[in-house]
């Protein structure tokens, strides 16, 4: 994967809408409040806008894929404001949000469209999450549910506790990871923790949902949508003075050694496919990182892609961490805006953003001195995982 | 409500639960890499062949991980928390896993412990779940791959 043949294209604007629990405002609502504030942070009009990428799907089971209401996708978008020039859409299906990025960096490249509206939506469904009145019981998970392993968060509890008995890693290593976090998110406005301070005896003692993952190590579900505008970089030239530059990107390419359940190994070496794909691609290293926007979905992943990525070599991630790095004042500031733990699961589009407004300089009082390099990744290792590289020019 | 937990069995799958309810485990076994797999595939991930068949296997391995579930995931009248999950790698093959579960008055399990398969039945099918062992191992050098 070469871009240097290529125009090229930038992050130009980004916004949110509010992001709620026990939501007061609709799904659809919500994401036409994110959309317009990305348009308008451009400097753009709807009419502008000639590509709409999105990857919509709900990330539990049970979605009942009405648009506006439990999914926002492109059919959503299409009855909901006219779109006069549009010329362009994807709808992705797996990929998660960095798909979608890397799409309308596809399309623009190919000329199919100039600035594309990239959103990712969220639904926050009421009642016990992760709950099954009904689990699946056949393919691969008829092997899996007649012994109760039935949730994702099972999946990633597996794996985390053979990392801890691997690596000799402890739970109170990692109370500095969400502790750092959560104090972050006191200065990002949108932050759904933004007035939540957290300790480390406040994280020990969380409830243990499926040991050794507790209630603080997993992402909070939220209703709510951001999204990001994306132009040719000619363009942006001409129109923006402020622009991050999508210059690497990779998507996930390794299957899974087993369709039963997530394994350490996999973590390392499907994560490391990636992290060469993206590196190669675009000729950086993780020495020139100014910040990560790493994804979090459970606290794990963090050391996952921190080794995958080869900030730190395998096993090294709780000692990386305990050396200071990953504070605003360290040698790799890390999920600046409080990541999905700590502001809210917008399944990457949040570290897409944050990772764009860090390397412009518009990250507020959160900003980290001269960034200008940031890494972002866009679900586990284990998914169908995505990475950008942005760069302010 | 208990049959939630019983197994949909498929056309790729049957041969698996065949051997359970015999009181025995069969997983794929490749017939060009000779490599095992489970869960059923229609090809092998490793080689690419489609030429697979059932082979029964010995039904030992270690405890690779475990968890206990506190969160009640499923309705209480099918099954109450908390209670462990646990992959089980067998001495076949490095990363040849299946999946089993632990009630806590049970004998507790840790990860590398050796376990062996048993079975019991669930509904209309036999599942096969893993217990410390009864027998003695066949080698003194115990069930491969302990170590990622």
């Amino acid at each position: 994967m070469t871009m240097s043949s290529q125009p090229g294209a930038a992050i130009v604007g980004v916004g949110h809408s509010s992001l709620q629990r026990g939501a007061q405002d609709s799904l659809g609502a919500l994401t036409a409040q994110a959309c317009m504030a990305a348009v308008s942070d451009a400097g753009l009009k709807p009419e502008d806008i000639d590509g709409l990428a999105t990857y919509p799907k709900a990330p539990y089971s049970g979605s009942a894929g009405v648009q506006g209401s439990d999914v926002a996708g492109i059919d959503f978008m299409l009855s909901r404001f006219p779109w006069p020039r549009l010329r362009w859409f994807a709808e992705l299906q797996t990929g998660m949000i960095a798909s979608a990025v890397i799409e309308a960096v596809h399309a623009i490249n190919a000329g199919a469209c100039e600035v594309a509206l990239v959103w990712r939506a969220l639904h926050n469904p009421t009642g016990n999450y992760g709950s099954y009145t009904a689990p699946s019981r056949s393919g691969d998970a008829q092997f899996t549910a007649p012994y109760g392993l039935v949730s994702i968060l099972q999946w990633h509890a597996l794996a985390y506790a053979r990392y801890l008995h691997e690596h000799g890693a402890s739970r109170e290593a990692m109370a500095e990871v969400v502790t750092q976090q959560r104090s972050n998110a006191a200065r990002n406005p949108v932050a759904y923790f933004r007035d939540k301070p957290l300790t480390k005896d406040g994280y020990l003692s969380s409830r243990m949902i499926s040991d050794p993952l507790s209630l603080l190590d997993c992402d909070l579900p939220i209703q709510g949508c951001a999204a990001v505008v994306i132009a040719r970089s000619d363009l942006s030239e001409r129109s923006w003075d402020r622009a991050a530059n999508i210059v690497g990107y990779a998507q996930n390419l390794a299957p899974l050694s087993t369709g039963l359940h997530y394994t350490l190994a996999d973590t390392f070496t499907v994560g490391r496919k990636l992290a060469d794909s993206l590196w190669s691609g675009c000729g950086l290293a993780p020495s020139d990182m100014d910040t990560a926007q790493l994804y979090d979905g459970f606290s794990p992943t963090i050391y996952y892609w921190l080794e995958a990525l080869g900030f730190c070599g395998r096993g090294e991630a709780p000692g990386f961490v305990s050396e200071g790095n990953i504070s605003p004042t360290g040698g790799l500031p890390l999920n600046t805006f409080g990541g999905s733990l700590s502001e809210g699961r917008l399944h990457g589009i949040g570290h897409v953003i944050e990772a764009a407004r860090q390397v412009t300089g518009r990250a507020g009082d959160r900003q980290i001195p001269d960034a200008r390099t940031s890494v972002v990744t866009t679900g586990s290792p284990l998914l169908r995982s995505g990475a950008l590289v942005l760069q302010s020019s | 409500m208990m049959d939630l937990l019983e197994p949909a069995v498929d056309d790729m799958s049957r041969p698996f639960w065949e051997a359970a309810a015999r009181g025995k485990l069969a997983v794929q076994k490749c017939d060009s890499c000779a490599g095992y797999l489970h869960p059923p595939r229609a090809g092998c991930p490793q080689c690419g062949s489609a030429d697979l068949a059932f082979a029964e296997v010995s039904g030992r391995g270690i405890v690779h991980s475990i968890s206990r579930t506190e969160q009640a995931f499923l309705p209480a009248e099918v099954r109450k928390s908390p209670y462990y999950v646990m992959i089980v790698e067998l001495e076949e093959q490095p990363g040849l896993y299946l999946v089993s579960d632990r009630e806590l008055h049970e004998p507790s399990l840790a990860i590398a412990d050796r376990v062996e398969a048993h079975f019991i039945q669930r509904g209309t099918t036999w599942l096969p779940r893993f217990e410390l062992p009864t027998t003695q191992p066949t080698s003194s050098d115990g069930p491969a791959g302990g170590a990622e």
